[in-house]
């Protein structure tokens, strides 16, 4: 019975397949249109394989799921045959009494199959599916404007080209100024070929093809930084100074204080004190336990540091170390004698340190005036270098004994009393401090054209008792 | 006993009863064809029709074709019950002796012509209701039943109203068909002419008994008939009563009062007779369709509208199908 409606029942189906096909192609470019026209007014430009891939996914499920919805069972495809082929509900009958034994029903069964093997399958006309009218009209309405619609992208801003940079000749001509300059400098050679090395170094840098403007300044401050790092390899002053600092002596301690500025001058002026207070010992006890500490604090601390042992201001302090302990016992006039000879030395090696600090210095300064580039160094950690800290040792040179631009006295490292931030109130070290002073006035430390100067302050200070006292 | 060939013979014997009834009665053979439905669906028929267009003749006819008793009631004003079903009466026997015995009235026979049934009263009307729906007489708390097949087959006269008195519901809704015989056209007018000039005896031959018209009655109730079609004649019904809550925009419109559930039932039993006398084994729409004209056409009463806008109650039939269509589609 149900074979006879199997040939019927076939092409429903086939015709439910295609019927599905067609709905999902719709219905995937309605939706792709959708999703690619939501993509352009956004801005989001996708590739085009991603939206036939959105096709083909939607195609593939939306067929499987619309055959499996649209599918009709026995008695919609009887009811779809007794419409079509005009026979008067002979299938449904068939399909309801299927399982009726009674006579009028196997009679009815056997009519209607009788029926249906005369019935052309051709008969049956494909019935449309209103879905198939719509989607159409919806997915053209929906992909015409999304193809037509351009991209809504935020437009690509296009950084203008860098300009390469040209190496002048008149920059090649003050960087082989500068070279020169560095050239004709007391340096050790070993010193002053690698300055110049790198100075050349930035010259084949700078010339090269394709170097933007904009890498201009970091290759000079690449330089910079090497010349700093030339500088900190052949000089030992900071470690030197860093090992002084722990001394309990304030001789000593402003020793390693003006070392660490790389500033001859102060550091002769630290050893003068020290000079001096030798002087001033009244007995020769006093003399050789001074002595003793000062062998102990500059000589053995630095033979039992790990600084360069090689380095010639080491080698000049631990021999000054030594001469100083050699005159224990044999009274000031001995000690005056070896001190000065000894502090020969000991200047000759921190003029040579001084000297590779000021050219790495000035060759700094004066990269940073050829390329204009300021702000700060690029040795953070080193106070001598130019823009390191608040004071500028060109400035401070010019300004000898002045003050620094904030908070840094030149020639000290004692902070003014910062109520927030200091430790020492000035009130508690006002009177070391004018002791000094008084005996560097009546050694004559300080020039008559100074003293007047000094007096004034404390007279302020503590007025005319002070004084008399 | 169902046989197939009983099955498949059944259309033919249809067939055999029309080929002798229209030896009698020319045209009417739509009239022709519901009287036979309803005669196997065992339904009665009320045949509406001008005088002369043949109702007594397509009885007389049918009683010798089914070789079935015939029985002819003249509806008159002074009509008694008791003219109808019969009476007991005394009667003296052989010895001499009284005996009451009941006197059988003309509505003891297998196929009744009640003529002109609306001229009688009311109450000899009330008297066919018992006979015409359960088929027996109750007379003095004696039942009588009737032989079966058992068919009345009343008529009326639609032009003439004076002196009459009109059905009342109740007895109408036991027409199962109401027939409306329409005057004969101008060729069956001249072939009625010519055939009565020759005769006025009925010419048809018996060509099936009592007993046949019953085991046909039977094999029609058991046609198929799917859920569908059984649901769409049971809508159809429903929709003519304008005071249901889904009442139908054409019986609110032009329907006073809907028809019975007798109509469904009215309609489902000619339905599967319907179907086999056209060689179908299963009831379709077509036959709900067609046979809702005349099941409907005494059960339900058109309203002022329908008069107003001249529709005929078949019109308004034609319009509650029409609806049916949309609703069951």
């Amino acid at each position: 019975m149900t074979e006879s409606i199997s040939k019927f029942k076939k092409k429903i189906l086939i015709e439910v397949g295609i019927k599905s096909l067609f709905i999902s192609i719709f219905s995937a470019i309605m939706i792709t249109s959708f999703v690619l026209l939501i993509c352009k007014l956004n801005g989001i430009d996708l590739p085009v394989y991603v939206y036939c891939l959105i096709s083909f996914g939607i195609s593939l499920l939306g067929t499987i799921s619309f055959y499996f919805i649209l599918k009709p069972n026995d008695k919609k495809i009887a009811k779809r045959l007794d419409q079509q082929l005009e026979l008067n509900q002979k299938v449904q009958t068939m399909i309801d009494y299927q399982d009726d034994k009674s006579l009028l029903a196997q009679v009815q069964r056997e009519d209607t199959s009788n029926r249906l093997n005369t019935i052309s399958v051709k008969n049956m006309k494909m019935k449309f599916h209103w879905a198939l009218f719509i989607l159409p009209l919806l997915a053209i309405a929906l992909l015409i404007p999304s193809l037509l619609i351009p991209l809504n992208a935020a437009p690509v801003v296009t950084p203008p080209e860098e300009p390469t940079y040209e190496l002048d000749n008149e920059t090649i001509l003050a960087i082989r100024k500068l070279i020169e300059e560095v050239q004709g400098r007391a340096l050790d050679e070993h010193v002053k070929q690698a300055y110049v090395l790198e100075l050349e170094l930035l010259i084949t840098r700078l010339g090269a093809d394709g170097v933007k403007e904009s890498q201009i300044e970091g290759i000079v401050k690449t330089t910079i930084v090497n010349e700093n790092n030339i500088c900190k390899q052949n000089t030992s002053y900071q470690a030197v100074a860093e090992i002084l600092k722990q001394s309990e002596q304030t001789a000593i301690k402003s020793i390693a204080n003006a070392m660490v500025k790389a500033n001859t001058e102060q550091v002769d002026y630290a050893f003068e004190n020290l000079r001096l207070s030798l002087q001033k010992t009244e007995r020769d006890e006093e003399l050789d336990s001074i002595l003793m500490a000062v062998r102990k604090d500059i000589g053995m601390a630095l033979k039992q540091s790990e600084v360069n042992q090689e380095g010639e201001l080491v080698k000049s302090l631990i021999s000054f170390a030594d001469a100083l302990s050699n005159c224990i016992g044999k009274g000031k006039n001995t000690t005056n004698t070896s001190f000065n000879a000894a502090m020969v030395e000991v200047d000759a090696a921190m003029e040579k340190e001084e000297l590779i600090v000021v050219t790495a210095n000035d060759i700094e300064l004066e990269l940073r005036k050829i390329f204009s580039i300021s702000g700060e160094s690029n040795d953070p950690e080193d106070p001598s270098k130019p823009g390191s800290s608040d004071v500028n040792k060109e400035d401070v040179n010019n300004n000898q004994g002045g003050f620094g631009g904030n908070e840094t006295l030149y020639g000290s490292d004692d902070a003014f009393f910062d109520p927030e931030k200091g430790t020492v109130k000035y009130g508690d070290v006002i009177k070391d401090y004018h002791s000094e002073i008084v005996n560097m006035i009546l050694d004559g430390t300080i020039p008559e054209d100074k003293q007047a100067y000094f007096e004034e302050y404390f007279e302020i200070l503590y007025g005319k008792q002070t004084e008399e006292e | 006993m169902e046989n197939i060939e009983q099955v498949k013979l059944f259309s033919n014997q249809i067939e055999k009863i029309k080929t002798e009834i229209k030896k009698d009665v020319v045209g009417q053979e739509d009239v022709l064809d519901l009287v036979i439905i309803a005669i196997i669906a065992g339904g009665n028929v009320l045949l509406e029709g001008v005088p002369g267009v043949g109702k007594t003749r397509l009885v007389r006819s049918l009683g010798r074709a089914l070789h079935l008793p015939f029985s002819r009631i003249q509806f008159t004003p002074d009509l008694m019950p008791s003219d109808i079903t019969g009476t007991n009466i005394i009667e003296k026997d052989a010895q001499g002796k009284m005996n009451v015995v009941f006197q059988k009235g003309p509505i003891f026979a297998n196929l009744i012509l009640g003529d002109e049934i609306n001229r009688a009263t009311p109450k000899t009307q009330s008297a066919m209701l018992e006979v015409m729906q359960e088929h027996k007489v109750t007379i003095s708390n004696v039942t009588y039943p009737m032989a079966e097949p058992f068919f009345v087959l009343a008529t009326e006269n639609p032009v003439e109203q004076d002196g009459t008195y009109p059905l009342p519901e109740a007895q109408m809704d036991r027409f199962m068909f109401k027939l409306i015989m329409e005057f004969p056209s101008l060729e069956e007018l001249k072939s009625i002419v010519t055939l009565t000039q020759v005769t006025l005896e009925e010419t048809a031959e018996a060509v099936i008994d009592g007993e046949t018209i019953l085991s046909m009655r039977e094999l029609a109730k058991g046609v198929p008939l799917v859920d569908d079609v059984l649901d769409y004649a049971m809508n159809l019904v429903t929709i003519t009563h304008p005071e249901l809550p889904n009442a139908s925009e054409v019986a609110q419109k032009y329907i006073k009062y809907g028809a019975s559930p007798r109509a469904g039932q009215a309609l489902i039993t000619a339905a599967k007779v319907r179907a086999l006398v056209n060689g179908n084994y299963n009831v379709s729409y077509d036959d709900i369709n067609a046979l809702a004209y005349p099941v409907l056409r005494h059960r339900i009463k058109t309203n002022y509208n329908a008069i107003n806008e001249h529709l005929s109650i078949d019109d308004v039939i034609g319009l509650l199908i029409k609806e049916n269509k949309r609703l069951c589609k």
